[in-house]
């Protein structure tokens, strides 16, 4: 099989969870024997869209990679204009959500390169949906094109650019039940869509939870968090509910943070968290083994990666009720608790600390949840059956 | 305040076709919260401040108080010492530049007038419009007159 993913931007060291994924799959496509080729812009940070990197072929980790340069520079004020609309929560009438679109990255050269490799290859998969990339990039050869969306629940889901993309491509590759309900929530009228979720990496080694705990001086109930520590996940309600349980509750609750963002928190949170910054993969899953709870309250994930290695540990997590993808990871898998508010949250730290018993019983079933659906085998096996049912082969298209 | 153990064996945790039963768990833990905040166990002044300190975007003021855009802020430092040759020199800097940033915050001050005088418009008008109709002339006559 040959595939040609497009991603917005792809260099080593670009921090994303789309970034991480798609490296991953076409790397371990290639191990399958497929070919694959990664087609991005030369930018590498989504906020300026400059071109950092130069134009060509490159290898990254032995994907091959084209990267074409941006040819529409951000107009960096308009963009502020629309992004502080979009942030108070109004609605943005169609051209100008085109215009914000156009501003993420368009790229013409990229465009050409889509519509030259689209016969030669059995499917163009573009990800994420926001981007001019997947938006403009999915309607050079919508016949060709499957779109996987990473769709969250955010103002941008809603742009009529990206309606019209999605319902226009062959074929939706979904990361999760809960993205895909999010999805035809949201667009009605989408095309076929497979579900392919995501891999998760298991830990190589075993990972002793008490050692841990002792190497990082840690005592009592501790709650852990991996990822962006920003309020657009949700981050400040995590830190609120651990200092509530520890002045309101009056039980010793800590938080070790891990992860890259500016953690802007009031001071109150200091003496009840560990903040570990960027930390290897090995470090992440050896605080959530020795966590009692791994928490992650954001409302707009699409798969959440880090609920998924919780679980491959055999750590509870406990989301928020209003992301439909977390808490219907939970509802499946019977390995985490949702939680509406901070009073709920404190709870059910609490319920997990004092109850060792439910603890391991929802860490059992989210690890044996991990290991039958979350697989990077499994994963693959998907994709490979996705491809030719949502496609026709080159040349047979209409 | 939940200092309470709860046992495994709980049975709103019982295993419900080889996975806990995690739906009946967080009913459960919704009814024990409902419970414990009708009865008041929780810290409610902590809960309010913490989620204002925690949300400073999510003001719990009315947008009428937050109208004015003050173009200058209260200066302080927290070093010893040089503290008061700090402040001083940010009061000199607020000086230089007040005749750039007053207007900013003169106009945004005058739009944020004029988009919630619109909004208070408007919200009137929703509320007449959905004040239930008054009778009709004729059929109030109707109803107060005694039948033929």
């Amino acid at each position: 099989m040959k595939v040609a993913f497009v991603l917005p931007r792809f260099a080593p060291g670009v921090l994303g969870g789309a970034e991480y994924h798609f490296g991953e799959l076409a790397g371990r496509l290639r191990g399958r024997g497929h070919e694959v080729t990664i087609l991005t812009t030369c930018a590498v940070d989504h906020y300026t869209w400059e071109n950092a990197l130069p134009p060509g072929a490159d290898s990254v980790a032995g994907v091959p990679v084209r990267r074409y340069p941006v040819t529409l520079a951000k107009d960096r004020s308009l963009v502020a204009r629309l992004q502080t609309a979009l942030d108070g929560g109004l609605t943005l009438p169609p051209e100008y959500q085109d215009e914000w679109v156009r501003n993420t990255g368009h790229s013409e050269p990229l465009l050409s390169a889509i519509a030259d490799i689209a016969d030669r290859v059995d499917a163009l998969v573009f990800a994420p949906y926001l981007f001019a990339s997947t938006v403009l990039g999915a309607r050079v050869r919508p016949d060709r094109s499957l779109i996987q969306p990473l769709l969250h629940d955010e103002p941008y889901a809603r742009f009529a650019c990206v309606h019209a993309t999605l319902r226009g491509a062959a074929g939706i590759l979904w990361n999760s039940s809960g993205e895909r309900e999010l999805g035809e929530r949201l667009i009605p009228g989408l095309p076929p869509g497979r579900m392919v979720s995501v891999g998760v990496e298991m830990p190589v080694n075993p990972v002793d939870p008490l050692a841990e705990r002792r190497r990082l001086q840690l005592d009592g109930p501790v709650v852990s968090y991996a990822g962006r520590r920003e309020g657009a996940k949700n981050f400040p309600m995590v830190a609120e509910a651990v200092v509530a349980a520890n002045l309101g509750w009056g039980r010793r609750v800590t938080l070790v943070a891990m992860g890259a963002g500016p953690v802007e928190l009031p001071p109150e949170v200091r003496p009840f968290m560990r903040d570990l910054g960027r930390v290897s993969d090995e470090v992440k899953f050896r605080v959530f083994a020795a966590s009692t709870a791994v928490v992650n309250l954001s409302l707009a994930e699409s798969f959440s990666l880090m609920v998924m290695e919780a679980w491959s540990v055999g750590t509870p997590v406990i989301v928020h009720a209003g992301c439909s993808v977390t808490r219907r990871h939970c509802q499946e898998s019977g390995g985490g608790l949702w939680v509406r508010d901070v009073n709920e949250a404190v709870e059910a730290m609490l319920r997990l600390a004092d109850d060792p018993a439910l603890r391991a019983r929802l860490g059992e079933a989210g690890r044996r949840h991990v290991e039958g659906h979350g697989s990077w085998r499994e994963t693959l096996d998907r994709f490979e059956a996705a491809v030719p049912a949502l496609l026709a082969p080159p040349g047979m298209g209409p | 305040m939940s200092g309470e153990a709860h046992p495994g064996t709980d049975p709103a945790s019982l295993d419900r076709g080889g996975q806990p039963d995690v739906e009946g768990i967080v009913a459960e833990l919704r009814a024990e919260v409902e419970r414990k905040r009708a009865a008041g166990d929780y810290p409610a002044a902590l809960l309010e401040r913490l989620h204002t300190e925690f949300h400073p975007d999510e003001g719990l003021e009315p947008p009428e108080v937050r109208v004015l855009v003050e173009s200058a802020r209260p200066l302080r430092s927290t070093r010893p010492v040089v503290g008061g040759a700090i402040v001083f020199g940010k009061r000199v800097v607020r000086r230089l530049l007040a005749w750039y940033v007053a207007p900013i915050a003169q106009d945004q001050t005058r739009f944020n007038l004029a988009i919630l005088r619109e909004l208070r418009a408007l919200e009137r008008r929703v509320a007449r419009l959905e004040e239930p109709s008054p009778p009709m002339q004729d059929e109030a006559e109707t109803g107060t007159q005694a039948p033929r």
